[in-house]
């Protein structure tokens, strides 16, 4: 396999000769043709220097009055310091940058300097000085736009790593929450962070973490997106194993319940593990409010997941194979508005669920000075329209929009879509088989999820297996009756609560 | 693929599957039984207690892990690799039986036009799937579909309310002591059906439970018995009643009582019922064919087993007369080589302090 350009010196570290380094450095970030990379000479000292940063990623103004004129003050120390203790001497004495370090390999300083930092190469020094003067453009915090809620914090994550984990310090402010940098990518990296709670988080869960994220080998790796297909149990699996969430109360909740989250830079999610399918369906609002209201609204979330899942299927298979279970009255009405309609039943839910589905996809996609087409064409034309010319009967419509309703009642877009999909495949098999085909594919649909696992924990528990667990699985129980901590977390955590185990 | 099936899965696994089968051997294929089919439950249930007596003794004689090791390690593995063969025949059978009920089922609320083959193939192979998920995986199902069928039970018994005459109950000896006896014999081979799956079992949870067989074939005897009798106060026994599968389903579905829409949660509970008892009977196939062929991967022991079942479903081996026949042996075709291999090793004595030292 070629290897990437500059390969071998990047495996060098400074010889201290400061035009031999510099010309590396030149010849690795593609000088001059990469005009954005800035070099910049001068003296202190008595001795040269050379500042390196990448113009629009670091900010200049730190850069010329806590490095040039911070090391112009030297000058009058700086003759009496022997060339390699040089970059120590400016790190203690003479830069007002907080976060400073010494650096000497090549490696190390192109990644640096391509992420916003600044380097500082002395002449006769073989260490070089790496400053902390990140100062990009980047997203203000703001609302989460898919992970809504009524109650409670507002904050989403943004693109920038080091602000979500400022969000993240925030929310849980104790010292034993500990981040873990790491990068992912081995031709162009990425930059990474693992959260967990030094003592909640299970060492095993957390090891084996660890070892999924420094296991990648692919070449880029461009988001959490493709972070979590690349250490998921079961990619095939149409059911994601791993929580995407937007936001960071959240995040911090499931970090405190002992589970491990990975931030990425330029992905405003925090990647949750492990997880089971029950957090999958409770939405972060359920514990804000009163244990009634919680409990009421995750009961209509349950519904419209099973309306989801299940309604068109029903609908196609009680029409086309048991209409004696359908009521006499309703029966009539079905039959009567299907009078005219030239399609079979299942052609009329496929139909729907694909306009449906193109509507959504289109909305997502159409510019804003647009939008309001969407509403006309979705509305109007495809439900109007289409009901007046016979095409569907109107019970199809109310069948596919309780679908859709009960479809984004479910917090996470991911799952959405997997439910969707299995949706399709269950028409498919009413179609052929009626309620049979349909009880033998949620047989089959438990029976995976029963197998399925998220960083080996079984994903269907704690139902099955039994885990001793409170009462927070369908029903939201008053806070004070949440006495244990979840069984994902340490057996003998410190995280205990007052009263409780 | 090593197929595995820990204790705390195969319990709820074996009282779903157990007690559709019983239900369905005890209400469909002995109609002969009338309205005393609860009476044979209660006498099966009693049949099985030696069993389930001699099944504890040796879980709490024997060490940690499989029980088929164990056994194994106590008799012999030519004996125990036999008896495993043996074992696995009888799973196929009752699960190309209970394949064909299911078959019968759908042929008759809905798909009357529909072949067998093209009922039986997607149930066969929802089956295979489920059981090459492991048993982990069909026994957390099986603990999820326990905690929603009490709720359709208790929906389906609510919308009879009215139907209920238990006067329809008696005479209680109505068939007969010679027929109740020999209902009570094929009972207890279905209900011995428990020993079968906890001997594919192995343990996963300290401390182990004290009575792993007997306690749970008693409740699941008890309730079956008391859902037959319930079933029995639901229409008086007719004696000039044609004793066929078909007639017996539609009593059971419809009852000529209640509304057509009623029943719904009838219909979801006996098809995941019966399709539990299929894919039970096909894991536990696979299992011993493993066991008595360690090289024998668990995916192809699985296909082995499915191939099985769809043949024996396909021929007229899996009908009511020919189940009923099989009935009478079956307790004996199981409780006899179980017993031969763990009464000597509890007689003799084990390691625990609750087996009966020497």
């Amino acid at each position: 396999m070629a290897e990437i350009p500059n390969a071998e010196l990047l495996r060098c570290t400074l010889t201290g000769k400061l035009e031999t380094d510099e010309q590396r450095l030149r010849t690795i970030l593609n000088l001059p043709e990469n005009e954005d990379i800035i070099v910049r000479p001068f003296e202190a000292g008595g001795f040269a220097l050379r500042v390196i940063y990448t113009e629009g990623m670091a900010r200049d103004d730190k850069i010329a009055d806590f490095i040039v004129r911070a090391c112009r003050a030297f000058d009058a120390e700086g003759a009496e310091t022997p060339p390699q203790k040089r970059a120590e001497r400016l790190l203690n004495r003479a830069v007002d940058i907080p976060q400073a370090r010494l650096e000497n390999r090549l490696s190390a300083l192109v990644e640096q300097i391509l992420g916003g930092m600044t380097a500082l190469l002395i002449d006769g020094c073989p260490d070089a000085l790496l400053m902390e003067t990140r100062g990009f453009e980047k997203r203000p915090v703001n609302r989460t736009f898919s992970e809504s809620v009524v109650v409670g914090s507002q904050e989403g994550f943004v693109e920038s790593l080091r602000t979500n984990l400022t969000l993240m310090r925030r929310y849980v402010q104790s010292p034993s929450l500990v981040t873990e940098m790491t990068t992912v990518g081995t031709r162009v990296p990425l930059r990474v962070a693992i959260l967990y709670m030094k003592g909640v988080a299970r060492e095993d869960t957390l090891a084996e973490m660890r070892r999924r994220v420094k296991g990648i080998t692919a070449a880029v790796v461009q988001g959490l997106g493709q972070l979590e297909q690349l250490i998921e149990d079961r990619p095939w699996a149409l059911v994601p194993q791993m929580l995407l969430t937007e936001r960071p109360d959240r995040a911090a909740s499931c970090v405190l319940d002992g589970q491990i989250l990975v931030l990425a830079d330029g992905s405003p999610y925090a990647l949750v593990a492990p997880v089971t399918l029950f957090h999958l369906l409770h939405a972060s609002d359920d514990t804000f409010m009163r244990w009634q209201y919680g409990s009421f609204l995750r009961l209509i979330r349950m519904l419209g997941a099973l309306f989801s899942l299940l309604l068109p299927g029903a609908y196609v298979a009680l029409t086309l194979y048991h209409p004696h279970l359908i009521p006499m009255a309703l029966l009539t009405s079905i039959a009567e508005t299907r009078a005219q309609v030239p399609f079979s039943a299942l052609t009329e839910v496929l139909l729907m669920e694909f306009s449906f589905y193109l509507i959504n996809e289109a909305s997502t996609r159409i510019p804003s000075q647009m939008g309001a087409v969407i509403g006309i064409v979705g509305g109007l034309i495809l439900g109007q329209a289409a009901v007046s010319a016979s095409i569907i009967s109107p019970i199809v419509i109310i069948v596919v929009a309780l679908t859709g309703l009960g479809n984004f009642a479910l917090p996470g877009y991911g799952f959405t879509v997997g439910m969707t999909i299995l949706r399709i495949a269950i028409i498919l098999v009413c179609a052929a088989l009626g309620l049979y085909g349909m009880i033998l594919a949620l047989f089959l649909l438990l029976c995976h999820l029963c197998s399925l696992r998220s960083l080996d924990v079984p994903f269907m528990a704690p139902v099955a297996p039994v885990r001793p667990h409170n009462p927070d699985i369908l029903l939201r129980l008053p806070v004070w009756m949440q006495k244990r901590l979840l069984f994902l977390a340490k057996r003998d955590s410190w995280m205990r609560k007052e009263d409780g185990k | 693929m090593k197929l595995t099936l820990p204790l705390s899965a195969a319990r709820p696994l074996a009282v779903v599957a157990v007690s559709s089968r019983l239900l369905m051997g005890l209400f469909l294929d002995m109609p002969w039984l009338y309205n005393a089919s609860w009476i044979s439950a209660l006498g099966g249930m009693l049949l099985c207690v030696p069993l389930g007596l001699v099944a504890d003794r040796f879980a709490r004689a024997c060490d940690e892990g499989s029980v088929l090791e164990a056994l194994e390690a106590h008799s012999g593995p030519v004996l125990t690799r036999g008896v495993c063969v043996f074992f696995s025949l009888i799973c196929i059978y009752e699960a190309a039986v209970t394949a064909r009920v299911l078959s019968n089922t759908v042929r008759h609320v809905a798909l009357s036009e529909s072949s067998a083959v093209s009922l039986l193939l997607p149930l066969l192979i929802a089956g295979m799937l489920a059981a090459c998920f492991n048993g982990q995986a069909v026994g957390g199902a099986a603990r999820v579909w326990l905690k929603f069928a009490p709720v359709l039970l208790l929906i389906a018994i609510l919308i009879q309310m009215k139907s209920y005459r238990f006067e329809w109950l008696t005479p209680l000896l109505g068939p007969g002591p010679e027929t109740l006896a020999t209902g009570a014999v094929g009972g207890a081979g279905w209900l011995s059906l428990f020993a079968l799956i906890w001997l594919c079992a192995q343990r996963d949870e300290p401390p182990a439970p004290r009575s792993p067989v007997l306690l749970p074939m008693l409740v699941t005897g008890g309730i079956c018995a008391l859902l037959l009798a319930l079933l029995a106060t639901m229409a008086p026994p007719s004696v000039r009643a044609d004793l066929t599968r078909t007639f017996q389903l539609d009593k059971l579905l419809s009852n000529g009582r209640a509304s057509l829409v009623s029943q719904l949660p009838l219909i979801l509970l006996w098809y995941n019922g019966l399709i539990f008892g299929v894919t039970t009977g096909l894991f536990l196939a696979g299992k011993l064919m493993q066991t008595a062929f360690p090289r024998l991967d668990g995916r192809l022991a699985i296909l082995l087993a499915g191939g099985l079942t769809f043949a024996v479903a396909m021929l007229a081996l899996a009908e009511q007369n020919m189940a009923v026949s099989v009935s009478k042996w079956l307790f004996i075709a199981v409780a006899a080589p179980l017993a031969a291999l763990m009464l000597p090793p509890v007689w003799k004595g084990g390691k625990k302090p609750c087996a009966p030292s020497k």
